[in-house]
């Protein structure tokens, strides 16, 4: 072992990102139980005093549930059979604190994942979750789509404090505006995602079928909960209960006048005017309020919104019912989209299915890594080299990965088979450099050492350019559902290029000086 | 080795007609998968040609293909296919796919959940509209060509020759078509992450034939023989690591993603080796041959001695 071998430039560099890689990665593999990454506004979870981790928090520093009821748990499977089991009261002790639910019906409200080992972002592939890819149904300039992610951001995360990414996608680097919007939520299901994004929520009010004001003369909806709320349920024939809920919400002053003047030309008939005032809602009749009398010709800027839900029970009917309110409470105040939209592919992956892929894919990673290991010992019959090749390969991995965890990039299945592959490549080169550089017996001239390396480097290089020129398109084709994918690639043979293999190149000098 | 090479030299052109001869093999295979598939040359996925897919996750045993009729004929007019996911022998769940249109993504869950008996199992659902994966295969099919191309200008700018740098590209071209071919053949639905691997067969098929083109082109004054003995030593031995990372990730992994992606990586693999050692290897020798004819007489020479 040469002291030069590391004390040189590209060898030192290595082990200053290997370290920062290292530090921002923060493994802490004691980490049990399971992450909270949200909580849901008025959610058992929520009233209970649990708080979502605020934006500063890296994931591994995440609070962990580690019992349920006094119960040990170590996976979501646990965390789930747990609550399956447990009666309406459920009991959490974290790694904080102790936290008491009351009135757990169906879901506690809480976003989980796997506890975080490191600070390597998982895509929705392995650690489960909805991801729908949309597209407005017209032709919408880049602006409009800038308006329809946020306003579909509101939507899904109305108080901010869910783990939610909407992202505009573009179908090429050359193109001008997005052509798809992209909707991840980690542990949440896609029924109720769909049924918040799919409607447009284009909001009209009409008297004698004119519009009066549409969703922009919405200046807020009132979401307390003593003026919103069911007003009443009732038997709805012999199968069901049906419940009706109304809330109240205030206009702006432009459509409280339009509302005035549209009252003003109606006749009163008994205590009130001529003609109702009909709610649509993507254009659909929601409702037909009949107007009083003392309203005629009145700016007025207050309306109260109603509708139904309904049920086998009268619980179901009453939460069906408290549901619809909510969405329509969310449609209402975060307005229209620009346009109407379809989903092109929706994703609802089972959060311990993606455990299990990512445990397997570790264990798979490390199997190959020892397999090549044992056939380069073999080939060139010393560790001398083997040893370097190992280290510089699984350096190329802990680069990356800090790099994901840098720029807040996602690492999902396909990222893994990348990572796979690079392996495989990252092989293939330093065994080009090893043997270009590796002094012939047979040739008369012994070549300079400088000669040797250029000439592996143009091989690597030429290889370098081709896989980056084929791997581009996947970035963006369909919609980027390969771009986990050509991102790792991409990234993980620049830094091999750049880092890692120049740096075996030197150890190699050292070796075989 | 000796006596392998005096074969070769005589009979490398014969050679260089084994991978010639599998074009021709791919050529009538994915002319029978057109006429045999409604003009289709690729069995596409869901995520490709656009459906539904459900995993479910049990360690039931079931009657795969009992289910598989059981599941069609409920719900008519569409195809089912059910596979079996493990990890490491053990029955980890079932991935049911189908053609029905993303409506019926509910009820089709509904007819698994009975036919499985289920209760609790957790579930992924997975709905892709034709249009989103029509317009994914066309792109990467114009970002094939576009790599192709490139590849030849990187190849010529490296060179500054035609003849290696076409040779290169049509090993890659039979390398991605022969691939093809026994991928159709057997019988495997192509998903979008395997459309992924087909572009890293570009990536890796380079790998081999610059090393060979720049130890045949480049390699000062050595015998012929001698750099094509040097680039196949190293370069059969990257295909052997690359196959046996290849294999173990393939027989080890419990992902339907990651499992196609090597499989499709490693029929590319073996096909290249047969383009890159047979063909784009006795295309350079010719070539060199022609253009420096020194490199024989230096080698007779050498023999007389």
């Amino acid at each position: 072992m040469n002291k030069k071998m590391i004390l040189n430039w590209n060898s030192l560099l290595l082990i200053f990102l290997l370290i920062l890689s290292v530090y921002v990665i923060s493994p802490n593999f004691g980490n049990e139980g399971v992450s909270i990454r949200g909580v849901e506004a008025n959610s058992p979870a929520q009233l209970a005093g649990i708080t979502s981790p605020d934006e500063e928090t890296r994931q591994v520093n995440y609070e962990r549930i580690i019992q349920v009821n006094g119960n040990e748990v170590l996976s979501l499977d646990d965390y789930y059979n747990e609550i399956r089991q447990s009666s309406s009261t459920v009991v959490l002790t974290t790694n904080e604190r102790e936290y008491i639910l009351q009135n757990v019906t169906n879901s506690t409200g809480l976003q989980l994942s796997s506890a975080h080992t490191t600070n390597i972002q998982t895509g929705l592939d392995l650690q489960g979750g909805t991801r729908l890819i949309i597209q407005p149904d017209e032709d919408i300039s880049a602006e409009l789509y800038e308006d329809l992610r946020d306003n579909l951001e509101k939507r899904l995360n109305p108080n901010g404090i869910l783990d939610v990414r909407v992202t505009n996608i573009k179908e090429s680097i050359f193109a001008p505006k997005p052509s798809f919007v992209s909707i991840e939520v980690a542990g949440i299901s896609s029924d109720e995602i769909e049924r918040l994004v799919l409607r447009q929520g284009k909001f009209e009010a009409k008297i004698q079928n004119e519009t009066v004001y549409d969703g922009s003369g919405v200046a807020s909806v009132n979401t307390a909960s003593q003026q919103a709320g069911i007003q009443s349920c009732e038997r709805d024939g012999s199968t069901g209960f049906t419940c009706r809920f109304s809330f109240p919400i205030s206009l702006t002053p432009d459509a409280g006048r339009a509302f005035g003047e549209a009252t003003g030309k109606l006749s009163i008939v008994g205590g009130s005017l001529s003609a109702p005032i009909d709610l649509y809602l993507d254009g659909n009749l929601m409702d037909s309020l009949s107007i009083s009398a003392d309203l005629r010709g009145r700016s007025e800027t207050g309306i109260s919104i109603s509708g139904s839900g309904s049920g086998a029970s009268e619980v179901v009917a009453r939460q069906d019912a408290l549901e619809n309110m909510k969405d329509l409470q969310i449609i209402l105040s975060t307005g229209s989209l620009p346009s109407k939209i379809s989903v092109v592919k929706s994703e609802n992956i089972s959060a311990t299915l993606g455990e299990s892929f990512l445990q397997n894919a570790l264990f798979v990673g490390f199997l190959a890594t020892l397999v090549v290991s044992l056939l380069v010992f073999i080939r060139y019959k010393t560790p001398k080299y083997a040893i370097p090749m190992i280290l510089v390969s699984l350096s190329e991995v802990v680069l990356l990965m800090g790099l994901a965890v840098v720029i807040n990039w996602n690492i999902d299945l396909a990222s893994i088979a990348g990572i796979i592959i690079i392996l495989g490549s990252g092989f293939d080169h330093l065994i080009i450099l090893t043997d270009e550089t590796r002094s012939k017996k047979n040739s008369k001239q012994r070549e300079s050492w400088k000669r040797k390396f250029r000439k592996a480097l143009f091989i690597i290089m030429t290889a370098y350019f081709t896989t980056v020129a084929a791997m581009l398109p996947l970035g963006w084709a369909g919609a980027g559902i390969l771009r986990g994918f050509a991102f790792t690639t991409i990234a993980g043979i620049t830094i091999a290029v750049l880092i890692t293999r120049p740096t075996y190149a030197k150890i190699l000098e050292y070796l075989q000086d | 080795m000796k006596s392998f090479f005096s074969f070769y030299e005589k009979k490398y052109v014969w050679f260089t007609l084994i991978p010639l001869l599998l074009l021709v093999f791919s050529a009538a295979g994915l002319l029978y998968q057109y006429s045999t598939h409604d003009g289709e040359i690729i069995n596409k996925g869901i995520s490709l040609s656009g459906g539904l897919s459900v995993t479910v996750e049990t360690n039931k045993e079931i009657d795969v293909s009992q289910v598989e009729t059981e599941l069609s004929s409920q719900l008519s007019s569409s195809q089912v296919r059910v596979r079996t996911l493990q990890d490491q022998g053990r029955i980890q769940g079932y991935v049911f796919q189908s053609n029905l249109n993303e409506s019926l993504r509910d009820a089709f869950v509904e007819e698994i959940k009975t036919s499985l008996a289920l209760t609790n199992e957790p579930i992924t659902t997975e709905v892709t509209q034709s249009s989103l994966g029509a317009a994914f295969f066309s792109q990467v099919i114009q970002g094939i060509f576009f790599a192709l191309l490139l590849m030849a200008l990187v190849v010529y700018a490296a060179f500054r020759k035609w003849v290696p740098a076409l040779a290169i590209v049509l090993a890659v071209i039979i390398d991605l078509l022969v691939t093809l071919t026994i991928f159709d053949l057997t019988g495997q639905y192509l998903s979008a992450a395997g459309v992924a691997a087909f572009l890293m067969i570009i990536g890796y098929a380079v790998d081999t034939n610059i090393l060979l083109s720049s130890r045949m082109l480049k390699a000062g004054d050595s015998d012929i023989n001698e750099r094509l003995f040097s680039a196949a030593k190293t370069g059969m031995f990257m295909t052997v690591t690359t196959i046996t990372t290849m294999s173990v990730a393939l027989f080890f992994t419990n992902s339907e993603v990651i499992s196609q992606i090597m499989f499709i990586l490693l029929i590319g693999l073996c096909v290249d080796f047969i383009t890159t050692w047979f063909l784009n290897a006795g295309i350079l020798r010719r070539y060199i041959l022609r253009q420096q004819p020194q490199v024989v007489k230096k080698k007779h020479k050498r023999s007389k001695k």
